[in-house]
């Protein structure tokens, strides 16, 4: 377990430092640009990170369970490790956000501000709340946002191995087309039941356009979110064949 | 010392055949050790339990003795021991297939006893 | 109870049955033949022992222990077979530090002894290397991960015949060391048949045969002679004895035996001897 933790952990460290390093590359030349320029930017770079989440899990399921099943591991301890992952690189990646969003925050010379989740969604509670419980809220929201794209892609990427050629095609297919193309079609088609999913999505994440919102409903949410898609994605980890 | 996987003969006879083929001219002198089961299995690509099946028919005729924790080696009056037994199947192994071949072929004795003395002659 | 126990082993694929019922025993520290022709569900059953694969049916059990999703049990095993499991960009000597660090008894310095002595660059990357080589890398691996059960699934396949003479002796070096249980699946029987102890042959989901090599030879022979003599003889067979294959040529029919010691072979026949290779292509034609 501890052996399957270290040696995934240690891949995706790599890829994690890749990436924080071109965000701070972004956020140099934004900074740079806004000062040469004149002008404040709100950008979402902080959104980019659950991208990034997402497409991490996307890649994590096959390559993973093929080497630690030669080398004699149980699924049950393949998921086990591919979730404890999950975990730790939900955490430290939460923290990175916040703190680009902290210290972006503290310089007003730098006329850039960090996006993150809890930011835009809960803008009215955070800007009134303590310093203390402010902080605890971006870490804890961001976290749990992190984890269910992870899990969402490690459980994608499993259904797709676990398809058959025409399955595997309907998901490679299908799923970008639902987010791409299935949406704006709603939106445009029906609008009514566009606006009521997005109420209803807003209203599970704690959100109100009238109050400041709260964000302890969205931690329920997203705890039971990602809950629900770990389980699933155990029970699809534990059919799975070579 | 020939090993061959083609000929009717199983391998394991094939291999104590050969040790006393080695011991007979003297390439194992009595006395001296002999390579280990690990070497012959090796060496001819053979199942370690054929090799050491081959070899305890030799240490059960007490022509190879096992020295524990050392190795094997030939025991002293092993090559008369074999000569003996080489000699009493003599009779079975060639003289009772040649005077068959010799019927088919309609060679009466005569003519059989005297090929073999044209050829101990030479 | 040490030993691979397979107990009623069925797996069938959408329209094909792969396995039927199978149960075998693999004993402690022996040679096994797994023989079989393609398609004959060698590598399913290989596959279903280590875990790769659940059985439709039945259980496999390691030294008393079902080993189904069971890390003690599936960490005294290694399966190699064509499939390559490593990441593709991984190079040969970071594979042999990975399954160092799962299978601590893995020896590195082994690896890299045999790497030299089969030429194998261990810096190159597992994808850049040729089929050989990549069967190559995973016989290293096999020879070198000291556990009780090894699974060799066509390990010779591309091995040219050097490399192919190299890795039997190698393997049997291995074996004289330090015994322990190696399957070797393959078709190439010829050279096999002296290193294995114990023969399987399955054919069609089943298996056909599951005794000791010696004992498999010992009672299968040709016999032949003219066609009414060798036919009496077949018809005065006790019944354990099995007919599994004949030729006629002219007037003169040989049949091939399992099961008869040729104890009481009457004058004019004639009984040979059969090899494992023909006796294999006996059984399992059709």
């Amino acid at each position: 377990m501890k052996k399957i933790l270290k040696y995934q952990c240690f891949d995706l460290a790599k890829a994690l430092v890749v990436y924080y390093l071109v965000i701070l590359l972004i956020i140099s030349l934004a900074v740079i640009g806004m000062n040469v320029a004149g002008g404040t930017e709100r950008s979402g770079l902080g959104f980019s990170s659950e991208f990034f989440c997402l497409i991490v899990g996307l890649c994590m399921f096959r390559e993973y369970f093929y080497l630690f099943m030669q080398n004699g591991v149980s699924r049950k301890k393949i998921f086990a490790g591919a979730c404890m992952c999950l975990v730790i690189l939900s955490a430290v990646m939460s923290a990175m956000d916040v703190l680009a969003l902290y210290i972006l925050e503290a310089l007003p010379a730098a006329n850039v501000s960090y996006m993150t989740i809890s930011s835009t969604l809960y803008s009215g509670y955070v800007n009134n709340a303590g310093p203390v419980l402010r902080l605890l809220v971006e870490l804890v929201i961001s976290f749990l946002v992190m984890y269910v794209f992870f899990v969402v892609g490690y459980l994608i990427s499993i259904c797709f191995y676990r398809s058959p050629k025409p399955g595997k095609i309907g998901i490679a297919v299908g799923l970008p087309l639902l987010v791409v193309g299935g949406m704006p079609v709603l939106m445009v088609a029906f609008p009514e039941v566009f606006a009521r999913l997005m109420s209803f999505f807003l209203f599970i994440m704690g959100y109100s356009d009238t109050s400041s919102g709260n964000p302890f409903i969205g931690m329920v949410t997203l705890i039971v979110l990602s809950l629900v898609i770990t389980g699933l994605s155990y029970r699809a980890v534990k059919g799975a064949q070579i | 010392m020939n090993i061959n996987p083609g000929q009717d003969k199983p391998i394991f006879i094939q291999i104590a055949e050969g040790i006393e083929d080695g011991i007979l001219t003297g390439a194992f002198p009595e006395e001296s050790q002999i390579p280990s089961i690990t070497e012959f299995s090796v060496n001819y690509k053979i199942n370690p339990a054929t090799a050491l099946k081959g070899i305890n028919l030799l240490v059960d005729e007490n022509i190879i003795y096992k020295k524990r924790g050392v190795g094997m080696f030939v025991a002293e009056g092993a090559v008369q021991k074999l000569r003996k037994k080489r000699q009493d199947q003599f009779y079975t192994n060639y003289i009772s297939s040649l005077i068959d071949e010799a019927r088919r072929l309609g060679i009466s004795s005569e003519d059989v006893i005297a090929m073999i003395e044209r050829g101990f002659s030479k | 109870m040490k030993g691979i126990e397979v107990k009623n082993i069925s797996k069938s694929f959408k329209d094909t049955q792969a396995l039927r019922n199978v149960t075998l025993t693999f004993e402690a520290e022996k040679i096994y033949g797994l023989l079989g022709r393609n398609g004959a569900g060698k590598s399913t059953l290989l596959n279903i022992i280590s875990n790769r694969k659940y059985p439709n049916e039945g259980y496999v059990s390691v030294d008393g222990v079902p080993s189904a999703e069971n890390d003690e049990a599936l960490r005294k095993m290694f399966l190699i077979n064509e499939m390559n499991l490593y990441p593709e960009s991984m190079k040969v000597k970071d594979a042999f530090k990975v399954t160092k660090t799962f299978y601590p008894s893995f020896d590195e310095a082994n690896a890299l002894k045999l790497s030299e002595m089969f030429e194998l660059n261990i810096k190159k990357k597992i994808k850049s290397l040729s089929t050989g080589y990549q069967s190559i890398f995973r016989n290293i691996l096999a020879l070198s991960v000291n556990v009780p059960y090894v699974f060799f699934d066509e390990p010779v396949l591309g091995l040219d015949a050097y490399h192919r003479d190299l890795f039997y002796r190698l393997l049997i070096e291995k074996y004289s060391e330090e015994p322990f249980t190696a399957v070797i699946s393959t078709h190439l029987i010829e050279e096999v048949a002296n290193v294995i102890e114990e023969v399987i042959i399955i054919k069609k989901g089943e298996i056909l045969k599951n005794q000791s090599r010696d004992s498999i030879l010992e009672n299968s022979c040709t016999v032949s002679g003219t066609i009414s003599q060798v036919d009496s003889y077949v018809a005065s067979l006790p019944a354990k004895a099995e007919v599994i294959g004949s030729d006629v040529i002219g007037g003169l029919k040989s049949v091939y035996i399992c099961g008869d010691d040729g104890a009481r072979l009457p004058e004019g026949l004639e009984r040979s001897p059969i090899d494992l290779q023909k006796l294999f292509i006996q059984l399992t034609s059709m």
